[in-house]
């Protein structure tokens, strides 16, 4: 889900350049020290989840981890999806740096909005934290391909058929991330409770 | 293994099996040439290869299109260069396109393809080399100008190079390495490490200042 350079025109990669200034400048406002390594640690997650490509049949499908950002960290998740980004485009010519900016939004403002609607809802036990895990994997990557669909179609009108089945392609994606992040949540909340009140403690 | 689980293992695997289901984060691109055919091979990351992308060629001296097509089943695209772009051998921008963000550009210098200007030198060897009427019939003996058999050269050195150049271009794009990954990850803990210390160190000095005062 990086969108390659030259693709975006400049006002959508302008845009997309502000909206992640300002996110990013918002989440390091709101982080407090102690939370750093949190931040580190789920950027790391970010950053190697996109490798984790699954081969199977004639398809591969890999791991986004946007929406457990957006549900642990909020605002934070912005710092936290934008240093994983970059460090993709430098390393490995994953995207762009130019489309930095637009690539960051795509995959983190839908995951903030899911991650602040949502992060009450963590806090409760049984299915319902189960229900509301799933929801914010399932709705960040449906977000984040709708949003893409939008900036293609902002930026060039051809892409407009190919952005409509970019937003099906990705319901099966959506789907096992709502699954992967509904057992990470679970998992989290029996090994390390604390890190689920992160945002809520410290950022509300 | 009840009707539940059988469910859930179903669905998750028709998830994945699922053909709708894509994602990659960069398209590779590989060109390489025999004689005047241009092969545009394309695959996305993960090992993928780019069904019906779409080939542009383009121009850039005149910044017009001269080929445009889509990648077969195989990720593949071949195209015969016209004799009139050869002559002029500019320097081609063909790009390839996934139609879901996902672009690559390949420059393709006018000299990588059989666009070399032709010598009109021809050299005649000496009356007692020239084959015989009966010996250029059966294709013995025959005598080649010096750019019938640098062309000769060329084609068949385009025919050896050609895997080999393929293979190159499999090495331009390389797989992330583990390495690679391992060094990303130790940027960002690293990074939030050093914010961390700092930090600390300045909300150590801030309660240090108010135990003085």
């Amino acid at each position: 889900m990086h969108i390659s350079e030259g693709v975006l025109t400049i006002p959508v990669l302008v845009g997309g350049g502000l909206i992640t200034a300002a996110g990013t400048v918002i989440g390091l406002k709101k982080i407090d020290y102690d939370q750093v390594m949190t931040i580190g640690l789920f950027s790391s997650a970010f950053f190697i989840a996109s490798f984790i490509h699954v081969p199977m049949g004639p398809t591969s499908v890999h791991l986004l981890l946007n929406g457990l950002l957006g549900l642990i960290l909020g605002w934070a998740a912005f710092p936290a999806i934008l240093a994983a980004l970059f460090l993709q485009a430098v390393l490995f010519q994953y995207g762009g740096i130019i489309v930095l900016g637009a690539n960051t939004v795509i995959m983190c403002l839908p995951a903030v909005i899911v991650g602040l609607l949502l992060k009450p809802g963590i806090q409760t036990n049984g299915k319902k934290r189960l229900l509301v895990s799933f929801a914010a994997g399932f709705l960040a990557v449906l977000g984040s391909s709708l949003f893409m669909a939008a900036a293609l179609i902002l930026s060039n009108e051809g892409f407009q058929t190919a952005s409509y089945l970019l937003v099906l392609w990705n319901l099966p994606i959506a789907t096992l991330e709502g699954i992967i992040t509904m057992f990470t949540v679970s998992f989290l909340a029996r090994v390390q409770p604390e890190i689920l009140a992160f945002s809520l403690d410290k950022q509300s | 293994m009840n009707v539940k689980q059988i469910l859930a293992v179903s669905i998750f695997t028709a998830l994945l099996w699922s053909p709708f289901s894509s994602s990659a984060h960069k398209l590779n691109l590989f060109v390489w040439t025999e004689n005047n055919t241009v092969t545009v091979e394309s695959s996305l990351s993960g090992g993928r290869t780019l069904r019906h992308g779409t080939v542009t060629v383009i121009d850039t001296a005149s910044g017009k299109t001269i080929v445009s097509g889509e990648t077969d089943n195989n990720g593949i695209f071949s195209f015969s260069l016209e004799q009139e772009i050869v002559k002029q051998s500019p320097t081609l921008d063909i790009i390839v396109s996934g139609g879901d963000g996902h672009q690559a550009h390949w420059l393709l210098q006018g000299d990588e393809y059989g666009g070399k200007a032709e010598t009109q030198v021809v050299v005649q060897g000496p009356p007692e080399q020239q084959p015989t009427a009966q010996q250029a019939a059966d294709g013995e003996g025959l005598y080649l100008s010096k750019t019938e058999f640098e062309q000769l050269l060329d084609s068949l050195l385009e025919q050896k190079l050609a895997p080999i150049r393929k293979n190159i271009g499999l090495l331009v794009n390389p797989a992330p390495s583990l390495r690679d990954v391992g060094a990303g990850i130790g940027y960002l803990l690293g990074c939030a490490g050093i914010i961390a210390w700092f930090r600390s160190r300045k909300q150590n000095n801030m309660n240090t200042r108010k135990g003085e005062q």
